[in-house]
């Protein structure tokens, strides 16, 4: 009995989790922000999900596939997150910042660029 | 006996897999569209091992999600490493 009450509660948050992914991805502003949603909750989820269903399916072969899966997921779905991130970054993508510094690159003065930046990181506040 | 709460879950699931579909067709660059396809296989992989519940046949669906897993996975490094380009030179 405890066993399937700890089963639901593993599907539950796997599938809480999984929602988060896909709002993330759906939410987010860049591909950088997008692949932190998809490689961290997503695998999460998807290890929360498959252990509930393995644990609810009781000590048997394919109980022992279920989780084979999961440490499956578990090392590819980073993996294939981190190239993709990889590959957007060496290709020139630039990564998002708020409109602020994006005007201030614009226009292409130097000084009010690095004045965006510590703006962007310190506030608004004049120091 | 087709279990309910399986098939909720399997729907719910199903219904996880449009947004990253949203982002596959309106992604801005290349690499959106194959972070939402990514995304979409893993939700086929949790789909397909969900149904093997549902139609109470595990033995055979597990085995369709291990297969699911792999070519995902290397479809996904394949896709990665084709749309990666070298930065031009300034």
């Amino acid at each position: 009995m405890i066993r399937f009450l700890l089963a639901a509660i593993f599907v539950v948050g796997g599938l809480f989790f999984l929602t988060v992914g896909s709002t993330g991805i759906i939410r987010l502003p860049d591909v950088y922000c997008r692949s932190h949603a998809v490689s961290k909750s997503e695998t999460l989820g998807s290890m929360l999900l498959l252990g509930g269903l393995a644990l609810y399916h009781g000590f048997e072969i394919n109980s022992a596939k279920l989780v084979i899966i999961l440490l499956f997921i578990a090392l590819t779905n980073p993996t294939a997150t981190h190239v993709i991130a990889r590959a957007a970054a060496r290709s020139g993508l630039q990564p998002w910042v708020r409109e602020r510094r994006v005007s201030a690159i614009g226009r292409g003065n130097k000084a009010e660029i690095e004045q965006a930046q510590v703006k962007d990181i310190i506030g608004d506040k004049e120091a | 006996m087709i279990s309910p709460v399986f098939t909720g879950i399997a729907i719910f699931i199903a219904i996880l897999m449009s947004p990253p579909l949203y982002r596959v067709v309106k992604g801005p660059t290349a690499f959106d569209r194959i972070i939402g396809a990514s995304l979409m296989g893993t939700n086929g992989v949790l789909l397909l091992a969900v149904l093997g519940f549902v139609y109470e046949r595990v033995d055979m669906f597990v085995d369709l999600a291990i297969v699911y897993a792999l070519l995902n996975f290397v479809g996904i490094i394949a896709a990665g490493k084709y749309m990666e380009r070298r930065r031009k030179a300034p």
